[in-house]
């Protein structure tokens, strides 16, 4: 077992630096796309058919490509950004590229969920478009995009170990490398206890966090 | 002063057109209480609208100060909007913000540095009765706590019009008249010029100077309340006056 441990331990680290680093690119990829999905809406504020429409396709798009074939199709991309397309640093490009729409569309309904006359009489105060979605819409809708990042995160965890298979660092790839072609049961359950202990502990950050920063509980 | 003139506006309503403001024209005196009364879909809220700036007309004038709102471009229009507060149908307050973040809000976007904000808040919270509730958030007041706070919020930036949109719809009786109070109030410490939309008889009976009766988007009848109630000749404000006549 012992020789396992710093393995298995590296694997964890792997996995939780590919999650953290997708996530937060991801979410600098998706926010802004999420932001102008919602402000050019039909009855947002910079109501815009033709942006709103064209964004909204290419975001269904890139959604409805499966994950293992978005990060096949990537591999030349992802080469050129980072220079390899294997191992941990090569799986964060295509995690964070698969996960932006997901952002963008989690944004947009986050976003909506703001009551419409609580903009409208934020517009009658003279606030500009950027004060609005700088003080409002990302200050009203926190605990809504908090309890989202869990969705996100777990998704992006599973996705990971997915990578793991074709080539990925981390988890996943442990638990195929060892667990499944070494016949390594032990190793097997024990990267799924690991798994299922991660996303406990996301899932219920989250809670807490979102718990205790909403203001209308 | 307000001027409007010839203000018309039609809205499509499942691709049909619907007059919601048909011809309105009318003066309000600078530092009166003036309330717009009507049913529901007379086009109340849509003449707030257009006074806030909110909703542009199809035609005609709205002057406030001597300047047309119509001619403004959108920094124009946002200057403009800090001498006019708005109290909205059912608070719209910001929930993640407390009571002082809340009637802060509008010098904030305005760019005031934190030490007036901080004065000017101070003030408000004492002229709407809120001392000692800076700190707590809007899920944890009373209605009638939450309108006090609309109502600083409206005042912040000293505007010289204070519109009100159904400003008690959703409070009790005994709330009503204390929040009626302090629209008085306001008005006479402040010198502002107040314009209340309402279907409430007592409201505009208990508080204003003038009234305007609206129905189907027309002018039906307008004048001192004295008068107009006394001795309506409209069927909209027999109607709305109800029982008594």
């Amino acid at each position: 077992m012992n020789p396992y441990i710093n393995l298995l331990l590296e694997g964890t680290l792997e996995t939780i630096l590919m999650v953290t680093l997708s996530l937060v690119i991801s979410a600098v990829l998706g926010v802004p796309v999420g932001v102008i999905l919602t402000l050019t809406k039909s009855g947002g504020i910079a109501e815009n058919k033709r942006i709103y429409k064209g964004l909204g396709w290419v975001v269904n798009m890139m959604r409805s490509i499966p994950f293992i074939i978005l990060m096949m199709l990537l591999i030349p991309f992802t080469r050129w950004i980072v220079g390899t397309s294997i191992g941990t640093i090569g799986t964060i490009v295509p995690l964070s590229i698969s996960a932006a729409p997901f952002v963008a569309r989690i944004v947009e309904t986050a976003l909506l969920e703001i009551n419409p006359q609580l903009i409208e009489s934020i517009v009658a105060m003279g606030a500009t478009p950027f004060q609005i979605i700088k003080k409002v819409y990302f200050v009203e809708a926190i605990p809504s995009l908090l309890r989202n990042i869990p969705i996100i995160a777990i998704a992006l965890l599973g996705y990971s170990a997915m990578a793991g298979a074709a080539g990925g660092g981390g988890l996943g790839d442990i638990a195929i490398r060892y667990g499944y072609y070494n016949y390594n049961t032990q190793i097997m359950i024990i990267t799924i206890i690991i798994l299922i202990a991660l996303v406990e502990i996301i899932q219920t950050t989250f809670n807490i966090l979102a718990k205790k920063l909403d203001k209308r509980l | 002063m307000i001027k409007i003139t010839h203000l018309t506006k039609t809205y499509q309503v499942n691709n049909q057109p619907l007059l919601a403001l048909d011809n309105i024209s009318m003066l309000i005196e600078d530092k009166s209480i003036t309330g717009i009364i009507g049913m529901s879909g007379a086009g109340k809220s849509t003449l707030l609208r257009v006074l806030s700036g909110l909703v542009s007309p199809d035609s005609g004038g709205v002057l406030i100060d001597g300047m047309a709102i119509m001619d403004m471009d959108a920094k124009e229009l946002r200057s403009l909007r800090k001498r006019i507060g708005v109290v909205f149908q059912g608070y719209q307050l910001l929930m993640q913000k407390n009571v002082f973040k809340n009637i802060a809000f509008p010098l904030e976007i305005a760019g005031y540095d934190k030490e007036y904000i901080h004065n000017r808040v101070h003030q408000l919270v004492d002229l709407v009765g809120l001392s000692g509730k800076e700190l707590q958030y809007p899920a944890k007041l009373s209605g009638g706590q939450m309108q006090r706070v609309a109502i600083a919020r409206a005042m912040a930036t000293n505007p010289s019009i204070l519109l009100c949109d159904e400003p008690t719809s959703a409070l009790d009786s005994v709330t009503t008249k204390e929040i009626m109070k302090l629209l008085v109030e306001i008005n006479q410490k402040e010198n502002v010029t107040i314009i209340i939309v309402t279907h409430e008889v007592g409201i505009v009976r208990s508080i204003c100077h003038h009234v305007i009766v609206l129905d189907e988007g027309k002018i039906e009848e307008e004048g001192l309340v004295s008068n107009v109630f006394t001795n309506p000749k409209a069927q909209i404000t027999k109607l709305l006056l109800g029982k008594e006549y």
